[in-house]
């Protein structure tokens, strides 16, 4: 089975190594003995026809499920079994494909509960919100609107109730809000899914700083092939809940066994219809 | 954000302080009383929409925590002989303690399960009111002595007002600054959704604990209060109807925000008087017939307002106003 | 061993009823999702409804106890079109607090009309107690565990076998897709309410006939909810199962220990068991998957 390799994808060092994960529903195996690397600083994409295993994928690494086999490793230390609360922490964000904002907070607190592990207000001090609890809201609020609010052009819409904004829109605060918790690795779920053109261009160009001026590690999901072949420096393929392969865009779009697996599936599901949605 | 409001929430606060420190001269012990009550009611309530309308954790024991503060309250002061100031914090304490025991089978139960398991714990410790005689007295109850603050017992209402007038403000204010922080943030987060605040950091058993122990808190403190108001705690008080009258009152109210459990605790405390100020000219027979009507009272104004206004009062209100409410979540945070 | 036997019986007897009772919270909630906290009031409602035919109008048992049925079937079938229908749709948790409401609605409306005077209802069972070797059934408890156990197997039968009974359980397990295959759901639902309350009306009129009828009879409604937790809210089969645990248990306690304890050994249980099976004895789980 091909694998990522580091050295094709011209990175040092891997962030995030999976190895011979298996994931299991049941009698129902949604990741087979999944393998991969993802590159520090790089961007890779995950692809694959719908139910092939790519957000149980994300729900792994994130903590939100728990594989029966295999091991996952984030900045040398594995942390398939750590609680879930813990990787955030150590600087695992991801966004999710339905859009996971709370809809009781406003678009601020959206943002601002992002940071939630880097700050350290105990419940007493909240209480009180005196001297260091304050100062350290204050602070809060500054650097989020320098550092993620600005960038993402969403300063007009900080008091707005999340359930009233356009759906782009949405997609951006959620991705704030993964910003906010000043990750490491950033796990996007179809991050441009459902956009317009002019929205899904700002994004691209959003993911793209993201990775040259922070040096953020980007893995993430994506259905627009455009897309994916355009901003990502690693393809890996999945079907089945198997990686078929791994490699630069251009290599995996000349893959056989890529266009026979993921070009067919694709034609016998527009046989299907629009209403087929695999697991996510 | 108007410029506007920093001045008119200014002398609202000016206006409301007055009013809070005057109105004892104002009103009779009969008002005095009805406040006082109001007061206990509404720090009860406010932890109870902490618990329930923000960390979206339905409890149906609070009153057996408002009982757990009255007994502790009652026995630190009889039995370890300590002063007025200790015993209300520690009654509060021991409400947090057995709250958060009883909030720990919310790590594996969510919703209408770990109601259930909350109900459990009010019978249990109803049982505990009523058997553990050596402590709480059985079904006859224990009596204490009045609070007593260097040298000054607070044996009128007039007395108490005061104290517990602080002691409401307090409570206020604690809770509305919760939802300035990442505390409070989170809470909502675990009711909004819990899988995608685990994945941002929220330790959810940890906060769910804190949300049962901060809520039997308030319940504890208003409990003792309630001890020293009556002089008097007995099992009855904290029975299971008195769950449900705060549930009734945070969701007349408006669930999880501070408005909310201040006007749910109001209404509910003073719709009784109200409906017995209009029985009376009508005799004996009518106000023979005022517990079961305020019970169905109370009953309609709970279906009324889940299907009309779910928002609550504070949802009326806003509305009357037309100005978008604001939860306490949504509030500034600076 | 004998004394152990005897209560044993008499505990499983009273399950009986439980578990009849248990079995209208089920019902309900397989179908609507709601839990029905004024299921026990209900179920005193249908005990003053005997009582109203039987002794004010001094009916013949036989009809007052049909008339009473249907009257409380029809409380039921008000209180879905009423208070629940303009809910559908929203979360369930809305319409259960909205049960709450309804718990004061119904005790006080009781109080109302029927003061809160303790009553007796007619007997209707022999008064001669059940024997069986050296053992001895209170008259009321026997006969009323035989009705609850009539009562169980005709509820099962009606929603194995009819087509309302297939309807409820198609809306049970999916309420769009029933809907799809020309179900009509909120008829189903009502269907359900109606099914729900008459079976609550006979068990309030053999608990009526154990214990005295007065507004207070529904409160054996909250000890039974906890019964059925623990049988699992979604599980027939475990509402009848933990019915007979909890009568059992709480027999047991009550000889060997004291009265006071019966009512909260079956919570202390029930805690137990939740936190090792979180969805009670046969409830389903929950896969949670995003």
């Amino acid at each position: 089975m091909p694998l990522a390799n580091p050295a094709e994808a011209g990175h040092g060092e891997n962030l995030l190594e999976v190895d011979n994960l298996c994931l299991r529903f049941g009698g129902l195996t949604v990741l087979d003995a999944v393998s991969l690397r993802v590159p520090a600083g790089g961007i890779t994409a995950l692809i694959g026809p719908n139910g092939a295993g790519k957000s149980s994928l994300f729900n792994a690494i994130s903590g939100c499920y728990r594989p029966q086999v295999g091991t996952i490793t984030f900045a040398g230390r594995e942390i398939t079994r750590l609680p879930t609360s813990r990787r955030a922490a150590l600087g695992v964000a991801r966004t999710f494909q339905n859009i996971a904002l709370f809809p009781g907070l406003t678009v601020l607190d959206n943002i601002k509960l992002g940071s939630h592990v880097h700050l350290h207000t105990g419940l007493l001090a909240a209480g009180f919100y005196l001297g260091r609890a304050r100062r350290e809201e204050l602070r809060l609020h500054t650097e989020l609107e320098r550092d993620v609010i600005d960038q993402l052009g969403i300063r007009d819409i900080l008091r707005v109730p999340v359930a009233t904004l356009p759906y782009g829109q949405q997609k951006r605060v959620e991705l704030a809000r993964a910003l906010a918790m000043g990750p490491r690795l950033l796990l996007l779920d179809e991050p441009v899914a459902g956009m317009n053109r002019p929205d899904r261009a700002e994004m691209v160009r959003l993911i793209r700083n993201l990775q040259q001026q922070r040096g953020m590690t980007v893995l993430l999901v994506e259905h627009d092939m455009g897309v994916v072949m355009d901003i990502s420096e690693q393809v890996i393929v999945l079907d089945f809940g198997r990686v078929i392969t791994a490699g630069t865009p251009a290599a995996v779009r000349e893959d056989a066994a890529v266009i026979a697996a993921y070009l067919g599936t694709e034609a016998q599901q527009s046989q299907h219809g629009a209403d087929e949605q695999g697991p996510s | 954000m108007t410029d506007k409001r920093p001045a008119r929430s200014a002398a609202a606060t000016t206006l409301l302080t007055v009013a809070v420190i005057t109105f004892p001269m104002a009103g009779n012990s009969y008002h005095l009383h009805m406040v006082c009550l109001i007061g206990i009611n509404v720090i009860s309530a406010t932890g109870l929409n902490l618990l329930t309308g923000c960390a979206g954790l339905v409890s149906l024991g609070h009153a057996a925590f408002m009982g757990v503060g009255a007994y502790g309250v009652a026995w630190f002061g009889t039995h370890l002989g300590l002063p007025f100031y200790l015993c209300l914090p520690l009654g509060g304490l021991l409400a947090a303690g057995v709250g958060m025991i009883a909030g720990l089978p919310s790590f594996r139960l969510k919703g209408l399960y770990l109601a259930i398991a909350s109900l459990a714990a009010q019978f249990i410790l109803s049982f505990v009111f009523n058997e553990w005689e050596p402590v709480t007295g059985g079904r006859s109850g224990v009596t204490l002595a009045p609070a007593e603050i260097a040298g000054l017992r607070l044996t009128t209402e007039r007395e108490m007002y005061y104290l517990i007038a602080v002691i409401t403000v307090a409570a206020l204010l604690f809770a509305r600054n919760l939802f300035r922080t990442r505390v409070g943030r989170a809470f909502i987060a675990l009711r909004d959704r819990d899988i995608a605040a685990e994945v941002l950091g929220v330790d959810l058993r940890r906060y769910k604990l804190m949300a049962f122990g901060v809520s039997s808190f308030y319940a504890g403190v208003a409990g003792g209060l309630m001890a020293y108001f009556f002089k008097v705690v007995a099992p009855g008080q904290f029975g299971f109807q008195l769950s449900l009258f705060f549930l009734a009152a945070i969701v007349v109210g408006g669930l999880g925000t501070v408005q909310g459990a201040v006007l749910g605790a109001i209404f509910m405390t003073m719709t009784p008087e109200v409906l017995s100020w209009v029985a009376g000219p009508f005799g004996p027979v009518a106000t023979g017939f005022l517990a079961p009507v305020r019970e169905v009272l109370f009953g309609l104004l709970i279906i009324v307002f889940l299907i009309f206004e779910p928002r609550g009062l504070v949802g009326i209100g806003s509305r009357v106003r037309s100005w978008h409410p604001r939860s306490w979540a949504q509030r500034r945070s600076r | 061993m004998e004394f152990f036997l005897e209560v044993s019986l008499v505990g499983l007897a009273v399950g009986g009823v439980y578990a009849l009772i248990a079995l209208g919270y089920v019902i309900v909630y397989r179908t609507t999702r709601v839990v029905n906290f004024a299921h026990g009031n209900i179920m005193m409602f249908g005990a003053y409804f005997f009582f109203t035919f039987a002794t004010l109008l001094d009916l013949p048992w036989g009809v007052a106890l049909v008339l009473a049925l249907i009257a409380t079937a029809l409380l039921g079938t008000g209180i879905e079109r009423v208070l629940l229908r303009p809910m559908l749709g929203r979360t369930p948790v809305v319409a259960v607090m909205a049960t709450f409401g309804l718990v004061f609605v119904l005790h006080g409306s009781a109080q109302i009309i029927w003061t809160a005077n303790d009553f007796f209802l007619p007997s209707i069972f022999p008064n001669r107690p059940i024997v069986i070797g050296t053992m001895y059934i209170p008259a009321n408890t026997g006969y009323g565990a035989l009705i609850a156990l009539v009562a169980i197997g005709a509820l099962l039968a009606l929603l194995r076998f009819t087509r309302g009974g297939l309807a409820m359980r198609a809306a049970a397990s999916d309420q769009v897709a029933a809907s799809a295959l020309g179900i009509n759901v909120p008829a189903t639902f009502n269907l359900t309410w109606a099914c729900a309350a008459a079976s609550a009306a006979l068990a309030g009129v053999v608990v009526g006939s154990i214990t005295t009828l007065n507004p207070n009879l529904g409160m054996i409604g909250l000890s039974v909810l906890g019964v059925v937790i623990l049988g699992g809210l979604d599980s027939l089969a475990g509402a009848i199962l933990a019915g007979l645990i909890v009568g059992w248990l709480e027999a047991i306690t009550g000889f060997y220990l004291s009265a006071s304890y019966k009512d909260v050994v079956p919570f202390v249980v029930l805690l137990v068991i939740l936190m090792i099976r979180p969805h009670g004895l046969l409830g389903a789980p929950t896969v949670e998957r995003l």
